[in-house]
């Protein structure tokens, strides 16, 4: 094996690569990336068996063949390598890698490359087309509230679920749920619980080309997203998730308005009562006025009124504000609505008004023949505004289970 | 190499998992039982290889080829369903029961099983244990887990009633010399049998650990002990310091040679005590002439406190005495006790060095 390529480009698909290297592997060869050489292209791979990541550029090639690296000690060096221009070969008997960039020379041991896993094949799938705004925008909304590593397999995924010309993007870890959907759905009806971990990884490779298509493939039990000339596979959860559509609730005792900037700090500054521990906020919610507190044993204690505007009962009810931080920090809105059903059952926290055009929000309209709506001329990206048109035409809500108030 | 040809003294064993694997029977949960170093890892991995051989003819054997692209995964410990289980510290952990029961929920990667080999199993804790006991009662398909212990009385029953006992002896010492020798010559190599006899001897019927010794350091060490035993009796107090610095700071090699002078004087022992007694009974035939004649020269009492002094050392050495002073001592002492002079046991003398 031997090639020579631009550093930029090979620091580019290492890093990307490496995305889906756990350091927590026990098989040696999985810390490791998989280099290999064919017909001009290199194609770079990582995996840590649930996540698979490659993707592939075009290189000088002087000999093909494959082997396979130390991920970390690779990115290390490529990224310090004082040239533009890298050249690397392989010792097939020594099996030693060398890597020269302008007056640089490294030697490093290589794997076998026979040894490497093949990232698995989603097989026959739903195809689905979606655009990388609209795509971060599902994975962005709701991935944050899935568990981290629960022992209920569901709650570390978020299920995508296409249906009726809409997709809906849903993840909780049983204490809050965030939902996304967005009428940009494929035609057939499809279900696949995706770890929000890869979709992380996803959102962090998309790119900003906001002309650029996601072509997504959802197998029996892996799922493929073609991005550009980077492919990501991952294990789909084999576990059914929650049948959130049934618990959302869908009448109110009390309804609440208020400036989304100001509740957001109001909370941070009530978060200030515990280092890194959970502080609970109590919500009193009457007519014109949302009164914050906190109160913390041995700590202290923290009050505000926050102006608002509510309809129906007044109401005393209490929450984990990082929870309710969390889904105010991507709602992209100037104000933010707080719907009710009492102090001891849910209530949800959605933006006011059409989904602002923020950062988050897509500006690309998406080819798909199954998209009914919401296909709005390209916006300029505005800070936010409750009377923002909705860019994507995509829908936030965010359901948040209330605690008892000590 | 894993490999069930590796593996010596295990016959019947072997003979039972191939028969596992060709009536695709009971391949659920093993309880492989035996002391340290009696080949079970060894035995778990060839297992694992016969299990996923890609050679579809030793597979219906119940045999690995050991070449295809699956058995060598094994072998480098590559492979993505065959996952071996180490204590983290001191225990195998809950985290770990759990990574083993979300990797048991998933299919086969690329192999035809998983493979879940929970290396010295009575390490388990309680709670690792008791939620492992659904899965070894009904593992998922194309499961099969192999659980390592020594100590049996250490496990818990419920798991071990889940299990398929298959135990591993410590193998013979003339069968373990026979097979070291063996191995060496198939790897073009020929082995000292005076070395080979030594390493099983010590290696307390482990295959593997005397092969470590036998290949490894054992050789020149061998030669140093014998080499002091033989001409101590004509070495300056200088030339004893001179040969303990070699030592200095290598713990292990130094326990080892006061293990190997120890048999050295239990050999002059047998010599003085039954002479002419067959030399199948010596630790060191292959010397036994000029151990003959050191013997003539030395006195039963001299060669006893000798032997008491390397144990005494030895203990030393375990309660982490510079390993440089034990040497020196013990060097100086036992040159002491070849010139007829007697030297005294002082335990509190050496001792906090
Ligand atoms: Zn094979």
């Amino acid at each position: 094996m031997f090639f020579r390529c631009e550093r930029e480009p090979f620091l580019q698909a290492i890093q990307a690569a490496q995305r889906a290297v756990s350091s927590r592997t026990t098989l040696p060869i999985l810390s490791g990336l998989l280099l290999n050489l064919e017909d001009g292209t290199l194609t770079v791979t990582g995996t840590d068996l649930d996540l698979g990541i490659e993707t592939q550029f075009g290189v000088e090639q002087k000999e093909p063949g494959a082997m396979v690296l130390d991920a970390r000690a690779l990115a290390d060096i490529v990224r310090r390598l004082p040239d533009r221009q890298v050249e690397l070969s392989l010792d097939a008997a020594t099996h030693l890698a060398r890597i020269t960039s302008g007056p640089a020379h490294f030697e490093i041991h290589s794997l076998d490359a026979a040894d490497y896993p093949a990232l698995p094949d989603p097989g026959e799938g739903l195809q689905w087309s979606v655009s990388y705004p609209v795509l971060r925008q599902l994975i962005r909304f709701t991935t944050f509230a899935a568990a981290n590593d629960d022992t209920r397999a569901s709650l570390n995924g978020a299920l995508l679920e296409l249906e009726d010309g809409e997709a809906h993007m849903v993840a909780t870890d049983s204490y809050r749920l965030a939902l996304f959907v967005q009428p940009q759905g494929a035609a057939t009806s499809v279900k696949a619980l995706i770890p929000a971990q890869t979709l992380q990884e996803v959102a962090k490779l998309l790119v900003d080309v906001p002309e650029a298509q996601a072509q997504i493939t959802l197998g029996k039990s892996h799922a493929l997203f073609q991005l550009g000339s980077t492919r990501v596979v991952t294990r789909l959860i084999d576990a059914t998730f929650p049948n959130y559509r049934q618990i959302i609730p869908a009448s109110f005792v009390t309804e609440t308005v208020v400036d989304r900037l100001a509740l957001q700090s109001a909370l941070e500054r009530a978060s200030l009562l515990s280092r890194g521990g959970a502080v609970i906020v109590k919500m009193e919610i009457s007519a014109d006025q949302l009164q914050i507190s906190a109160s913390v044993p041995d700590e202290g204690d923290y009050r505000e009124a926050l102006p608002a505007q509510s309809t129906g009962e007044d109401l005393e009810v209490a929450f984990n504000a990082r929870y309710l931080l969390d889904a105010l920090r991507v709602i992209p809105n100037a104000a933010v609505r707080l719907r009710c059903t009492g102090s001891r059952s849910a209530s949800l926290l959605m933006p006011e008004g059409p989904l602002a055009g923020g950062p988050a929000t897509a500006t690309s309209p998406a080819p798909d023949a199954a998209r009914q709506q919401g296909d709005a001329p390209a916006a300029p990206e505005e800070a936010g505004g409750a009377s923002a048109e909705s860019a994507s035409g995509g829908r936030f809500v965010y359901m948040v289970m209330p605690v008892m108030y000590r | 190499m894993y490999s069930f040809e590796q593996l010596a003294g295990q016959e019947r064993n072997i003979r039972f998992l191939r028969g596992a694997i060709r009536q695709a029977r009971w391949i659920h949960a093993y309880l492989f039982l035996g002391p340290e170093g009696t080949g079970k890892k060894t035995l778990a991995l060839a297992f694992a290889k016969a299990l996923n051989c890609l050679d579809q003819q030793a597979f219906q054997a119940g045999q690995a080829c050991g070449m295809c692209r699956s058995c060598q995964k094994i072998e480098h410990g590559n492979h993505p369903d065959v996952h071996l289980f180490q204590p983290q510290g001191t225990a195998l952990r809950i985290d770990q029961a759990r990574e083993i029961r979300r990797l048991a929920e998933l299919k086969p990667y690329e192999g035809r099983y998983k493979v879940f080999i929970l290396d010295q199993a009575e390490r388990l804790t309680a709670e690792a244990a008791n939620s492992l006991l659904k899965l070894l009662e009904e593992p998922p398909d194309r499961c099969a887990f192999i659980l390592l212990a020594s100590d049996l009385g250490a496990m818990l029953p419920t798991v071990v009633s889940r299990c398929v006992t298959v135990r591993t002896q410590p193998v013979p010492t003339a069968q373990m010399e026979a097979i070291l020798q063996e191995r060496a010559r198939a790897d073009g190599r020929e082995l000292d049998p005076g070395d080979v006899r030594v390493a099983c001897a010590l290696a307390e019927g482990s295959v593997g650990k005397a092969r470590d010794l036998a290949e490894g350091r054992l050789a020149g060490l061998r030669q140093a002990a014998l080499q002091f035993v033989l001409n101590v009796g004509r070495w300056s107090a200088a030339d004893c310091l001179d040969f303990s610095a070699h030592w200095e700071d290598k713990r292990e090699e130094a326990g080892l040679l006061i293990q190997l002078l120890q048999g050295i004087y239990h050999d002059l022992l047998w010599i003085k005590l039954a002479s002419g007694l067959a030399q199948g009974y010596l630790l060191h035939p292959d010397q036994a002439p000029a151990l003959a004649e050191a013997a003539r020269t030395l006195s039963l009492d001299a060669i006893l406190q000798s032997l008491q002094l390397c144990r005494w050392v030895e203990r030393q050495l375990d309660r982490n005495l510079s390993v440089r002073l034990a040497l020196d001592v013990l060097l100086l002492d036992l040159r002491e006790c070849f010139a007829g002079r007697d030297v005294p046991l002082v335990a509190t003398e050496y001792e906090g060095g």
